[in-house]
């Protein structure tokens, strides 16, 4: 995994929350299923997880942030390494300061380049990989604070780096940041490599400059170098001290290890303005004097250059290791491998189901606006179970009216309907439906009651007369809710002289 | 070979979205009183990934059966020539306004489709319904019936009889109630109709089953989240003004059982989802608006759910009897078991502590030295959580299983407001063991920052278990 993958997949994770999972069950699953078609291996998690991520780049669904913070960690470094290189040519360039008076003493050099750098060194490994107890160790722990307030520091430096990130994936930065803080001892190792990386590229680059401007100065000046101190420190112990610091290159360069004779001509008294050993005159040999520049290189090669470049070196195959072997065990991440593995099974419409039914008027029907008529044809709709006997006495006590012969309709004989409308028109007269209020008033009732009152002309009423579920001899009351809808779908027929009634 | 279709048709009113509703889990087919609600035919796909295995058609319902029949019988057909006739009605009124609903539910049948043929078995059986059965049979494709009995009166019977002469396969189905096994089984039976679709129907009961098993597991991981960020849970605060600090500890008191509560929802919500149940339950306003006797940390919950008094205080005297032991055997028994009775007492006394606590409190977050310094200062910093009643996570397992059961129970055509199944915790049947493997689990869960996977696949597979048992 990069860094780049593993910011992207924070990213998403944070972005899943919000999210229908069943859609992103869809969105993963697609992912996987285009994995088997391949004959990819769906049994190795961290391909997976890798193969999410490129899946989702090539179907337009990533954030972006990964790419984005990769970016600004790698501008970020570039300044690092800018940094680095100007204040290595600053320090060399200080260090190495000749003016033709007092030489430069090779000590302070050593002191500055090599030595502050290789304490630095062992503080920032101390401080990085002594995680348990280094906080109560002196010094160890300052730097651990002072570590800290450099990842936010870098942090800081990589988000004005990344300037060109939105207002909103700054915040999504931000969300992802609080949850790679929340899973610190997860991600503490990758974070750890990637801070010394940083910091090693800033020193790699440092020394690169000192020994740039080292060698410019050394090529278009001339150096005279000198060692001075006010200890006893005599010039026998002093060539034992350089000739041991110099072991390392001895076999391959040993011209860059100052000879005894050099060491001692070399020493310098500040007091006396002049070599020490020299016999007048401030450089008895100007070709002598500066011969300390091989050894003051291979110094900074040996003991500054090579070993950052070995720690950076260290530091990216780390970082490397690290995000390779992050264990993808996280819950998110379970979720995500297993809606990919999951087959998606749909049973759902494509696209929302938008029926409803015809809109009523504002009105319902309700009783019929005329007084009842002295007689009306009766007619059983659908086969309800009334007897003609049962039927005239329901609409006696529903409508107070003297009932006529009992006719049926709505049954399988369409024809007796036809003939029933036939002698409606020949002999106009009230017509009460007497009809089963849980059958719904569908369109048949509706074009039935409409043609009824084509026959009958428009001013005749029609009283529809609902009875509930019924025995033969026993009719029921409807139900309120099944009177309320026929009134309301028979309000569709717009006839002002139709009338719906409950039985009693 | 296309995908097997299964139309659904029947009259208006009679049911028939309610049974695709709940065979296609989809809560946005429209169910309504009103007749003629469903006035397009709707496909609903039944398919893993992309490959549909069989589709499910909800049909506007049949309004001028009769009056059809009588168009078609006009010209009296020989039993071959029927299915053309009927052919010939759905071409003769294309586009006119006649007989819509009958023409548009006709088409998917006149295609290919199967029938299932949807009478309500709760309302009485009358002879005009020959009408629509008639006009289905002469279409001559597989069909059966299904007699859906949402309600309490019950004329299946009757139906069973009447409808027995037209189909060959005639089922109950009630489309508010069926369980998942239910489904399957109609589903098995659409099989026998047809031979050619035995494939495609076997693929699709196959993969309705392992998405079931998809679900139930997905449900646990839900519920094993839910638990532990529910345990690890805290949150804390400093106060620097000495008159602020009980309003402050008041206030945070309050967030973090709010929390709490958030953090029930949305898992709530996760497993609804899971489901397919996209509507508002009744109990997703008790964020806004507890409803007192549903709420997590209400007296009643905890009266009937999670662990009972006399089990909390047997659950501590087993841990400090276990410690007392410990030191006996470190002592080589010269202390004739006073560690075990003095631990086991001290157990008991812990447990009854926690006995009345449903709400967590605040306490100082600060060290020894860091309070000897705020001392001088005034400020405090305070802490809630995680909580820590033994109980409280058997109460949020046990509401997590309820809601699962009622979730997975309620089919998808149900308008009604969705509760929570009341009733006994499931975790109080537990026996002693799983309750003290769990409490250990829990015990674990709240003492880590960062809990460990192992951890969490133990309590995973428990909950898989109780779901698994909540199924039987």
């Amino acid at each position: 995994m990069r860094l780049t993958d593993l910011v992207e997949l924070e990213a998403q994770i944070a972005l899943e929350r919000d999210q229908d999972p069943e859609d992103l069950h869809t969105r993963d699953r697609a992912i996987g299923a285009d994995l088997e078609s391949r004959n990819a291996d769906l049994s190795d998690r961290d391909g997976l997880v890798s193969a999410w991520i490129d899946g989702l780049a090539a179907r337009g669904l990533a954030t972006g942030l990964g790419a984005k913070v990769a970016t600004a960690h790698r501008l970020a470094t570039y300044g690092l390494v800018l940094l680095g290189a100007f204040v290595g040519w600053g320090t060399a360039t200080v260090t190495l300061a000749y003016d033709g008076r007092d030489p430069i003493n090779v000590l302070e050099y050593l002191l500055v380049v090599v030595g502050a750098q290789l304490v630095l060194l062992v503080l920032l490994l101390l401080g990085l990989f002594v995680r348990r107890f280094g906080a109560n160790i002196p010094v160890v722990g300052d730097v651990q604070a002072i570590l800290g307030w450099l990842v936010r520091l870098l942090e800081g430096r990589m988000e004005s780096a990344g300037a060109h990130i939105g207002s909103e994936q700054r915040t999504a930065w931000q969300v992802v940041q609080a949850r790679l803080r929340a899973k610190a001892s997860l991600y503490f190792n990758v974070e750890r490599w990637i801070l010394l990386a940083m910091l090693q590229s800033f020193a790699v680059a440092f020394n690169a400059a000192v020994l740039l401007a080292g060698l410019r100065l050394v090529l278009f000046s001339d150096l005279a170098f000198a060692w001075n101190t006010t200890l006893e420190l005599s010039t026998l112990r002093f060539t034992e001290i350089v000739h041991a610091a110099a072991w390392p290159w001895q076999a391959i360069w040993p011209e860059a290890v100052p000879r005894p004779e050099l060491v001692q001509l070399t020493r310098y008294s500040r007091l006396e303005g002049a070599y020490v050993h020299a016999s007048g005159g401030r450089a008895a040999d100007p070709s002598q004097v500066g011969q300390w520049w091989r050894f003051l290189v291979a110094a900074t090669v040996v003991y500054g250059f090579v070993p950052r470049l070995c720690l950076l070196s260290a530091a990216l195959i780390g970082r490397a290791r690290a995000l390779g072997r992050l264990p993808l065990d996280t819950p998110d991440v379970d979720r995500i491998v297993r809606r990919m593995r999951a087959p998606r099974v749909r049973t759902q419409a494509e696209q929302a189901p938008t029926d409803s039914p015809d809109p009523s008027p504002a009105r319902p029907v309700e009783s019929a606006p005329h007084a009842h008529p002295a007689g009306a044809r009766i007619i059983l709709w659908r086969d309800a179970p009334l007897t003609d006997a049962a039927t005239q006495d329901v609409v006696r006590a529903a409508l107070d009216m003297e009932p006529g012969e009992v006719a049926r309709a709505g049954g399988m004989d369409f024809a007796a309907d036809d003939a029933l409308l036939a002698r409606l028109s020949e002999q106009p007269m009230a017509v009460v439906l007497v009809a089963e209020a849980w059958e719904a008033p569908d369109k048949g009732t509706r074009r039935f009651l409409a043609e009824i009152r084509a026959a009958l002309g428009p001013e005749l009423v029609i009283h529809v007369l609902l009875i509930g579920e019924s025995e033969a001899e026993r009719p029921r009351p409807p139900t309120s809710e099944d009177l309320t809808l026929w009134r309301d779908r028979l309000s569709l027929l717009a006839d002002p002289y139709l009338g719906v009634e409950a039985a009693p | 070979m296309n995908a097997p279709e299964l139309a659904v048709v029947g009259r208006v009113n009679k049911g028939k979205s309610s049974i695709i509703a709940t065979l296609s889990e989809d809560t946005r087919v429209a169910i309504s009183a009103t007749p003629g609600t469903t006035r397009e035919a709707t496909r609903f796909p039944v398919a893993v990934d992309d490959m549909v295995l069989f589709t499910l058609v909800d049909t506007p319902g049949f309004e001028e059966a009769q009056r059809a029949l009588a168009w078609m019988q006009s010209t009296d057909p020989s039993p071959s020539e029927r299915a053309a006739r009927v052919r010939a009605f759905v071409q003769a009124f294309e586009g006119t306004e006649e007989f819509v609903e009958e023409r548009k539910l006709l088409c998917p049948v006149l295609d290919g489709a199967g029938i299932l043929y949807v009478v309500d078995g709760t309302q009485p059986y009358r002879d005009n319904y020959k009408a629509e059965m008639e006009i289905l049979r002469w279409t001559g494709m597989p069909r059966m019936a299904l007699v859906n009995r949402v309600g309490r009166a019950d004329h299946a019977e009757q139906w069973r009889n009447a409808l027995l002469q037209f189909f060959s396969v005639v089922r109950d189905f009630d489309a508010h109630l069926s369980t998942f096994s239910e489904r399957l089984r109609l589903l098995t039976t659409f099989r026998e109709l047809h031979d050619p679709w035995r494939g495609d129907l076997d693929a699709a009961i196959q993969a309705l089953e392992a998405e079931r098993t998809r679900r139930r597991e997905e449900s646990a991981h839900i519920i094993t989240d839910l638990l532990v960020e529910a345990l690890t849970y805290t949150l804390e605060t400093r106060v620097e003004d000495a008159h602020q600090r009980e309003a402050e500890k008041r206030r945070i008191e309050q967030s973090f059982h709010t929390e709490l509560r958030a953090k029930e929802h949305r898992a709530r919500r996760a497993v609804q989802h899971l489901y397919g149940h996209r509507a508002v339950w009744t109990d997703d306003t008790q964020i806004e608006r507890p409803t007192f006797d549903q709420d997590l940390f209400a007296k009643q919950t905890w009266d009937v759910l999670g662990l009972s008094g006399p089990q909390i205080l047997a659950l501590y005297t087993m841990a400090g009897a276990a410690v007392g032991g410990v030191i006996d055997v470190g002592v080589g028994g010269a202390a004739f078991l006073t560690g075990m009775v003095i631990g086991a007492v001290t157990g008991a006394g812990a447990g009854a502590m926690h006995l009345s606590r449903r709400f967590a409190r605040a306490a100082s977050a600060d060290g020894a030295v860091e309070q000897l310094r705020r001392a001088f200062s005034g400020g405090v910093a305070f802490r809630v959580g995680p909580h820590a009643h033994p109980s409280f996570p058997f109460v949020l397992l046990d509401r997590a299983l309820l809601h699962h059961h009622s979730v997975r129970t309620r089919t998808h055509a149900r308008r009604d407001a969705a509760m929570v199944a009341k009733g006994q915790g499931p975790t109080q049947a537990l026996d002693d063991g799983e309750r003290k493997a769990l409490h250990e689990l829990f015990t674990k869960i709240r003492k880590s920052s960062d809990v460990a996977q192992e951890v969490r696949t133990d309590l995973r597979d428990r909950v898989l278990a109780q779901l698994l048992l909540g199924q039987q």
